[in-house]
């Protein structure tokens, strides 16, 4: 039986002493979609932190990809993640001091991998944007700079691909547009596709769906 | 791509604070390789200048102004001393040999000296044209002083009084006609116009005086070393190797060590001269003679070594000031260093935060940002380094117009690699702090205010 890509069992993670992320258990196999949905505070953002091992949970295990994170040294761990884990962030976060291609660069760069302008390329060509490769971000309208985003996930091959809150404050054509492209390009590259919501609009687009509560009150 | 070319990009963001650090460390670099250069060229060239000569002999004052004035050429003679005085010292058993100068006029600018062939040998002079002096009147010029005056052998010329100022004075009864040009030494043989004594005697004759402070009295005497140089004076005569007038070749094989007659390099006559350069025969002459000739006689006897250790103290005072001049404001530098990085830090929190989500580890931002702090200290250093060269040529081209003093060629010093380097290390040191914090910084906690 094939190894899940995500495997999270007894996951708690908190702030001080206020628990926002309760998880028992939970898996999506390789190639699957899953949405990760809950209110506001519910910890779907903390869940894609743990994922990437940006931070590491109070209880519980976290295996990506094969993985077991607690496993891994801090730099192995960030390795891991330039290579294994591609990150869609809301803000897209693309860095303004470099044009497009060379933020789609960094990726490769910062993950160790070898240069490959014409992969860099490539990537931004199937999303549409290749043409703005010597383009500053900031000239990008926000549906640019959000392939763009996602060129610099994907450029890596990853094995999960993560997404927070890709649809939110997108008029429904766009959020359309939006979720069948990442859906799209991650079957393109053959990543699993982890999504974090609270945008009922994607509900029912999914194989999985993992619905976290809000947390209790502070007693 | 690659971790420079990131942290230059990064740094264009705030191109005025990075400019102004760079300039400031440039400054203080400047500063630290100016002192470098001076001091490393004026010991060189003093070095040069006084090598070889152990004692100077002439008229009572400061030791320093007579071996400035007689070794240097850089300040007005003590006075004159009668020439019977000075044989007893040039045939002293632990003489191994003497060159008289005689001081007091100049042309253009540069001095004319009297004094003996065995002056020409002791810097290596060559002549380039000409020959050698061979009778009163006729000159020798050094390669600076011809190539400014633009004299060429042949051609006349009337000297001032004086040593080097402007002077209402001038000696037209008593033209000199150059008869020779030397070769480039390097020394200060390149800064004189060379004559035999009995020049300088027929052109003071004329007005009565030579020049200087006047004759000193008659010495009470000279006591005779009764040690292990006894005999030394023996084949003095045949050590007298005054170059015949004729060899246009070299000047003589023995440059570099060229006092080499004792008795025949003084001037026949009662005359009087400036000073007598000597060289010992032996070290232990270092322990008396000196002490023999001050006590012992009218004359002043001063050590070049010693003279220019002291003339080292008084202008190392000035040095030190620059130094800590250099070292204040490459202080600030580092400070300003560490406040521009600070804030770049700041500013760059987001994008060091991205650059860990896309698998940069703690240890790359670590490095990206010493990188940053590196880069920055490497250019003000090397920006340092150029301006102080050039400041360094400026003030010395300066020197030699305004002030007559030749500090020689400035060259590389050998510190400045270090000086690049120490630079490289404070900007390292500056930059540590902020690199830290970059280390400790907390993703999630950054990504999320970007919300």
């Amino acid at each position: 039986m094939a190894q899940p890509m995500v495997d999270v069992e007894g996951l708690r993670h908190g702030h001080g002493h206020r628990n926002v992320l309760d998880v028992p258990a939970w898996q999506v196999d390789a190639g699957e979609r899953c949405l990760v949905t809950g209110p506001s505070g519910s910890g779907k953002s903390t869940l894609l932190h743990l994922l990437a091992g940006l931070a590491t949970p109070r209880t519980g295990s976290v295996r990506v990809a094969g993985k077991d994170l607690a496993d891994l040294s801090p730099a192995a761990r960030d390795r891991f993640r330039g290579r294994s884990v591609g990150l869609l962030l809301q803000s897209f976060h693309l860095l303004d001091t470099l044009n497009v291609i060379d933020n789609v660069r960094l990726a490769r760069h910062l993950a160790g991998l070898p240069e490959d302008r014409a992969r860099c390329g490539e990537v931004l060509d199937d999303l549409g944007v290749g043409e703005f490769a010597g383009a500053h971000p900031s000239t990008l309208s926000h549906g640019q700079a959000q392939r763009v985003a996602l060129a610099r996930a994907l450029v890596n091959r990853p094995a999960v691909l993560l997404a927070d809150e890709p649809t939110s404050s997108l008029d429904d054509e766009s959020c359309e547009r939006v979720a069948t492209l990442i859906e799209a390009e991650a079957d393109r590259h053959g990543a699993t596709l982890v999504v974090a919501t609270h945008d009922s609009r994607l509900l029912g687009r999914f194989d999985r769906q993992l619905a976290l509560e809000a947390p209790a009150p502070a007693p | 791509m690659n971790s420079f070319l990131l942290g230059a990009r990064t740094a264009r963001r705030r191109p005025l604070p990075a400019i102004l650090t760079v300039l400031l460390l440039a400054l203080g670099i400047a500063t630290v390789v100016v002192v470098l250069l001076f001091q490393r060229a004026l010991e060189d060239r003093l070095g040069r200048d006084a090598r070889g000569i152990d004692l100077v002999v002439g008229a009572k004052g400061s030791g320093l102004q007579l071996v400035l004035s007689s070794v240097f050429h850089a300040d007005v003679p003590t006075g004159n001393v009668p020439l019977p005085e000075l044989r007893d010292i040039a045939r002293h058993p632990m003489v191994a040999g003497v060159i008289p100068l005689s001081l007091g006029d100049s042309y253009g600018g540069f001095r004319i000296v009297g004094t003996s062939h065995d002056y020409v040998r002791h810097y290596g002079g060559r002549l380039a044209g000409g020959r050698l002096w061979e009778r009163p009147m006729e000159a020798v010029m050094g390669s600076r002083a011809a190539r400014e005056t633009g004299l060429r052998a042949g051609e006349s010329f009337v000297g001032a009084h004086g040593l080097g100022g402007v002077s209402e004075l001038l000696h037209g009864e008593h033209p000199f006609e150059v008869v020779g040009i030397l070769h480039a030494t390097g020394t200060v043989l390149d800064r004189l116009i060379l004559t035999g004594s009995e020049s300088v005697w027929v052109v003071h004759a004329v007005h009565g005086g030579t020049g200087g402070a006047g004759a000193v009295p008659v010495a009470r005497g000279l006591p005779e070393d009764s040690g292990d140089d006894a005999g030394a004076g023996e084949g003095d005569a045949q050590r007298s190797r005054v170059e015949s007038a004729g060899d246009a070749g070299a000047a003589g094989s023995a440059a570099g060590t060229g006092i080499d007659t004792a008795q025949s390099g003084l001037p026949a006559g009662d005359g009087e001269i400036t000073a007598l350069l000597v060289r010992f025969r032996s070290p232990i002459a270092a322990l008396t003679l000196p002490r023999a000739i001050n006590a012992g006689t009218a004359l002043q006897a001063a050590s070049p070594a010693a003279e220019t250790a002291r003339l080292f103290l008084l202008i190392g005072t000035g040095l030190d000031v620059f130094r800590a001049f250099a070292a204040i404001l490459v202080a600030a530098s580092a400070l300003s260093l560490f406040i521009a990085l600070w804030h770049a830090m700041h500013e760059q929190r987001y994008d060091l935060a991205v650059m860990r989500t896309l698998g940069a580890t703690r240890g790359r931002i670590l490095r990206f940002v010493l990188v940053q702090g590196a880069v920055l200290g490497a250019g003000g250093a090397v920006l340092g380094v150029a301006l102080g060269h050039t400041a360094g040529w400026l003030a010395a081209q300066w020197l030699e117009r305004a002030r007559s003093v030749s500090v020689g060629a400035l060259g590389w010093a050998p510190q400045e690699g270090l000086v690049v380097a120490g630079a490289v290390l404070i900007a390292l040191a500056a930059a540590a702090v902020p690199a830290v914090r970059a280390w400790r910084l907390d993703v999630v906690a950054v990504l999320a205010e970007r919300r």
